[in-house]
């Protein structure tokens, strides 16, 4: 292990792409909160793209580097500073042991990844550059343009979209929701115009999904995120698509959210895009890196 | 032959679809849903991440771009949808499902059954008389979820179903065991909750440290049997001593 936490920061864990097969149990797949900063991060430090990897609120953790690493930050910016130098996200770093990473600042986003070369019960990175920093930035950054929908949260219909009163149906796709502070990795508790259903529903529970919009007795909405229930009895108005679990998962307490509805195809296609431009970026930083260390 | 129910297939967003039956807690409906979850099980599919049984209806995660990589012009949700009816036309009821019983010993004393006798004076029944119809009778697992290993069984003698309480608790124990409408169920953990509480059992039915974490599985029957507090204590250490 080259990392120590001298001191912990908020609800820091360590995550990956979860654990699917034990849903029946009631075992909910768990994992990353924001898939594409956690692909990013182990791309940009050339991991296979499951590596687990620490995921950070903010205020973060202090990491004290116990070996030369290489390591990358991507999602949330936190105003990283490894001693005194200030670093970007979505760039690879090598980092001399002896260092020390701090967060300053939220600058954006809700939550950081950080990868280290090799997972982080990593071997020793065989680099070690000499200098006045303890810090040496790699010449490219990934971009992550077009990645993160930041303007509304797309979701497809759920079985009692169609079920809401009229009125209640042109304010879940008009008005602005809030994210409450009641909001953590298992769903975001929304505060909004309060939504009706035409007719009260008594429902018996089953299967919901990473996404899913549910209504509650008092007509505020809960989306379930990464360490949601497996079953639930509330009825589910909509699902948000898979492609924008990320940008919902750096939305922040209090930040207001706009919901538009899109088609299932539409859902599949915009997922299938991202996971295209994932993969390339997989490529080209394994490609940048080769041509960088001569592996 | 028995024929399937009517059902309905519609996606829960975009990377599960769902067979519903329809509103109900009917074992003959369950019996169904577990076929079909048994025929998954022994005809994996690849590409599916879970099959989530509940009460009525089955649900089937999938990868969507594993599958969004093989269909071509069609959506996931057609092309998947057409494999899992077809699939379906294949389930069958089988006599011979191997149905696994299990016995659960619960203490109904009131310290560890806070409600018991709340609940019994609402029905004009003595505590001894809910104890009688709690444990006489088996219970069916329709299926686990809200925790991990947490099942919800069912159907309690509407003699004793009682409502959830109107503020649920902040605590409620592991191994509680609560009534809520016509189910039954076992707390696995701590954890905040609004089932009347009628005993305790000193079985840990969820230990994320074994390799089947979870005591009860979808479609097992339970039967309940009553346990003193002495008797309690006893298995409890018993329990904690050979984790």
């Amino acid at each position: 292990m080259s990392l120590h936490i001298v001191k912990k920061g908020i609800l820091d864990s360590i995550q990956d792409a979860g654990h699917y097969g034990r849903q029946h149990l009631g075992i909910g797949p768990g994992g990353v909160m924001d898939f594409i900063a956690f692909r990013t991060a182990n791309a940009l430090v050339g991991n296979s793209k499951g590596e687990a990897v620490l995921e950070m609120h903010f205020p973060g953790p202090v990491i004290h580097f116990t070996a030369d690493c290489l390591i990358a930050l991507s999602g949330a910016d936190f105003g990283a500073v490894i001693d005194g130098v200030d670093i970007n996200i979505n760039q690879p770093l090598v980092v001399n042991k002896g260092s020390i990473l701090r967060f300053q600042q939220k600058r954006n986003g809700a939550r950081c990844y950080l990868a280290v070369r090799g997972g982080l019960n990593n071997e020793l990175f065989p680099y070690h550059f000499s200098g006045e920093n303890e810090v040496v930035a790699l010449p490219w950054k990934a971009d992550l343009c077009g990645l993160y929908n930041n303007d509304r949260i797309r979701f497809v219909q759920g079985s009692f979209f169609c079920q809401l009163s009229e009125s209640s149906r042109q304010h879940f796709c008009n008005s602005p929701f809030s994210i409450t502070t009641q909001s953590n990795r298992m769903g975001y508790r929304l505060k909004g115009e309060a939504l009706q259903l035409t007719e009260k529903q008594e429902l018996v529970s089953a299967a919901v999904t990473k996404g899913t919009i549910q209504l509650l007795p008092n007509g505020q909405l809960i989306v379930l995120m990464a360490d949601h229930q497996t079953t639930g009895g509330y009825p589910c108005i909509g699902h948000v698509i898979s492609a924008d679990i990320p940008s919902l998962a750096q939305s922040d307490n209090g930040q207001a959210l706009a919901f538009e509805s899109v088609s299932i195809a539409e859902a599949e296609t915009l997922r299938l895009r991202q996971e295209q431009h994932l993969q390339q970026l997989q490529y080209s930083c394994t490609f940048r890196m080769q041509e960088y260390f001569s592996l | 032959m028995l024929s399937i129910p009517p059902y309905q297939l519609r996606s829960i967003g975009d990377h599960a679809l769902l067979i519903d039956f329809g509103q109900c807690i009917d074992e003959h409906i369950h019996q169904w849903v577990m076929a079909i979850y048994d025929y998954f099980q022994q005809e994996p599919l690849a590409g599916l991440l879970d099959c989530i049984p509940a009460y009525s209806s089955i649900a089937f995660v999938y990868d969507l771009v594993f599958w969004r990589n093989k269909t071509g012009n069609s959506t996931v949700v057609d092309y998947l949808g057409r494999i899992i009816l077809e699939r379906l036309s294949h389930v069958q009821l089988s006599a011979r499902r191997k149905i696994n019983r299990v016995d659960v010993p619960v203490c109904y004393d009131p310290a560890l059954g806070i409600d018991i006798i709340n609940l019994a004076a609402a029905h004009g029944l003595t505590v001894e008389q809910v104890i009688n119809m709690h444990a006489s009778k088996s219970y069916h697992v329709y299926m686990l979820g809200f925790l991990p290993g947490f099942a919800y069984m069912g159907k309690v003698d509407p003699r004793i179903a009682t409502e959830r309480l109107q503020q649920p608790r902040t605590l409620v124990k592991a191994g509680s065991v609560g009534i809520a409408g016509e189910q039954t169920g076992i707390y696995p953990v701590d954890s905040p909750g609004g089932w009347q509480l009628i005993g305790q059992t000193p079985l840990r039915v969820f230990d994320p440290r074994k390799k089947n974490p979870c005591f009860f599985a979808p479609g097992d029957e339970v039967l309940f049997y009553p346990i003193t507090l002495s008797e309690f204590q006893k298995i409890k250490e018993h329990e904690s001593a050979h984790r």
